[in-house]
């Protein structure tokens, strides 16, 4: 895959992977200090201006590791802003290039309504202090010359939840920010990251705690054809888990819990949007609370796989791995009983692994604990496709029209057309991230690079019925509500 | 009203699960879902603070498990 961040990802997991190894060792408390001088020893400064700020970089990124927020600040959000490693990237977004010619026609000028663009010696000038950033310059030069310039995190937040303080540094609006994480791999200096639990799971391992693993439905596929589900159970239970669980099984009971739901819905002509999605969930909360009451009230197949966990031994501790940030929101929101008690990525897990020196090995396909359907709940469209599943289980006789928002931008347009009254469809699929969870923020390989194997190792799997496969479980009778 | 609970794993063995569990329930029972938001936290480095870390708006307190009930019919019942 072509990312702006092989580099970033390396020192990413390479901090992850040392915290992990002093946590497993219990010698975290006495020896994080010296990670920033083990990690940048010196002289020469790698990536940066000097190894004083490489090493304050790092010190902050063991702070994230552990948990902590890197600068110190008392915050919430999950996701966070390594104010160290911010560039400061310049904040004027029309800057005039070497394509100005000085033109004669000076369309440029005639176009802008504030004033802002005078001739200097060489070429056009904008003035940032005047310049509204409206963009009719840009269209109107005969040459290309003015380019729009946007910092890469501001670009891709979906909710414009970024901005900068006095000094250029990027601020995150936490009232507005859905923990998606779009902005943090669009950083090409790796200036934002997530609180990870990673530090927490591991002293809870070494205590001797029940800690099961869920492993959510769209790993399939993400490291190869030949890692499977019992390679990840084989790999978890060498670094200590004492279980694990495909979280396919939660998709088959979400599906299921849902379909009762819409198909009482769809019978009182009242819309509704699903509420699996994390960030989906908090766009809603955040930005349109009054369509709460059009959300559907099923847990997410997480806390779905941690409720029967916990039925099944109260003391357990449910641990979530996926390619999802937001998922860890849905942790933090303790109005949801018995959800599960950490979320953690792909990344930090393996972190977690290579500490210990476990590598996710090839294994035969022999794990299954969803149906296909719950499998395919982190495509865009699979829950959907699950719950018609559903229907055709329950005889119930319902085409439902279904608007599948794939990705933030489509979730907020249909938002917005439920809010005011004007959306066509029944219902509305919300996956925050483009191409659904197999399109997450920290997944290991992109979707379509991912599809092969994903495809191949799905298509491995028997082809039990949603309902069947809940009845097989003895788990159709779970509490499957919010409250 | 936002409440926070520690999950962090020092919390957690402090016993953060039994006052969430028990908290979660007296929203219920005060029917006060509506006004009462229960929220985990990341540590906040109090850990050797005795208790579980919980903080009411912004006030830290250091709680255990079994006082979970009178603090909650103090500060939070009591501040609504």
């Amino acid at each position: 895959m072509i990312t702006n961040d092989a580099t970033i990802l390396r020192v990413k997991h390479d901090v992850l992977c040392e915290v992990a190894r002093l946590a497993w060792a219990g010698e975290l408390e006495e020896k994080r200090d010296e990670l920033p001088f083990k990690m940048i020893p010196g002289p020469q400064a790698q990536f940066r201006c000097c190894i004083y700020k490489e090493r304050e970089i790092i010190h902050q990124r063991v702070r994230l590791a552990e948990g902590k927020c890197p600068s110190g600040k008392n915050s919430i959000n999950v996701v966070q802003v390594i104010s160290a490693a911010c560039e400061e990237c310049p904040i004027a977004s029309y800057v005039v290039t070497d394509n100005c010619r000085k033109c004669m026609g000076k369309a440029c000028q005639n176009s802008c309504h504030f004033g802002a663009i005078t001739m200097s010696d060489t070429r056009a000038h904008i003035d940032p202090g005047k310049c509204k950033e409206c963009g009719k310059c840009a269209q109107a030069c005969p040459y290309s010359a003015i380019a729009h310039l946007e910092r890469p995190c501001k670009k891709v937040c979906p909710v414009d939840a970024i901005t900068y303080d006095e000094n250029g540094i990027c601020v995150i609006d936490e009232k507005k920010c859905i923990q998606c994480g779009a902005c943090i791999h669009s950083c090409p200096f790796g200036a934002i990251g997530t609180k990870t639990f990673m530090v927490d799971v591991i002293r809870l391992i070494n205590a001797g705690k029940r800690v099961v693993a869920m492993v959510a439905p769209a790993t399939e596929g993400q490291f190869g054809e030949n890692i499977t589900m019992a390679s990840w159970r084989t790999a978890l239970k060498k670094i200590g888990f004492a279980d694990m669980v495909e979280v396919a099984l939660g998709g088959d009971l979400t599906a299921a819990a849902e379909a009762a739901e819409w198909a009482e819905a769809y019978k009182e002509g009242k819309k509704m949007t699903t509420s699996c999605c994390p960030a989906f969930v908090n766009m809603i909360k955040q930005h349109f609370p009054a369509q709460l009451e059009n959300m559907s009230t099923t847990v997410s197949p997480m806390c779905a796989v941690a409720r029967m966990l916990k039925e099944q031994d109260p003391e357990t501790i449910a641990v979530f791995i996926g390619p999802c940030i937001a998922k860890k929101s849905e942790t933090l929101d303790l109005n949801i009983s018995d959800n599960a008690d950490y979320a953690m990525t792909f990344g930090e897990i393996r972190a977690m692994m290579r500490a210990k020196g476990v590598e996710l090995e090839p294994e035969e396909n022999s794990l299954q604990d969803g149906s296909v359907f719950g499998k395919r709940f982190g495509n865009s469209g699979g829950v959907t496709a699950a719950v018609v599943q559903c229907f055709k289980e329950m005889n119930e006789n319902i085409e439902p029209k279904v608007m599948r928002c794939n990705g933030a931008a489509e979730c907020k347009k249909a938002l917005l057309l439920l809010k005011v009254g004007k959306l066509p469809e029944d219902f509305v699929e919300g996956m925050v991230c483009v191409g659904g969870c197999v399109g997450g923020p920290s997944k290991h390989k992109a979707e379509l690079e991912a599809k092969k194997a994903r495809d191949l190792l799905i298509g491995q799997a028997d082809k039990r019925e949603v309902h069947e496969n809940l009845k097989a479980k003895g788990v159709e009778n779970l509490a499957m509500h919010r409250h | 009203m936002r409440v926070t609970i520690c999950i962090g794993s020092a919390c957690h063995l402090k016993g953060s699960k039994d006052i969430i569990q028990k908290m979660q329930e007296l929203v219920k029972v005060h029917q006060v879902s509506d006004k009462v938001d229960l929220n985990g936290a990341f540590c906040s480095s109090n850990c050797m603070k005795e208790g579980v870390c919980v903080t009411v708006e912004d006030t830290l307190f250091s709680l255990k498990p079994d006082e979970t009930e009178a603090f909650f019919e103090k500060e939070i019942l009591g501040r609504l």
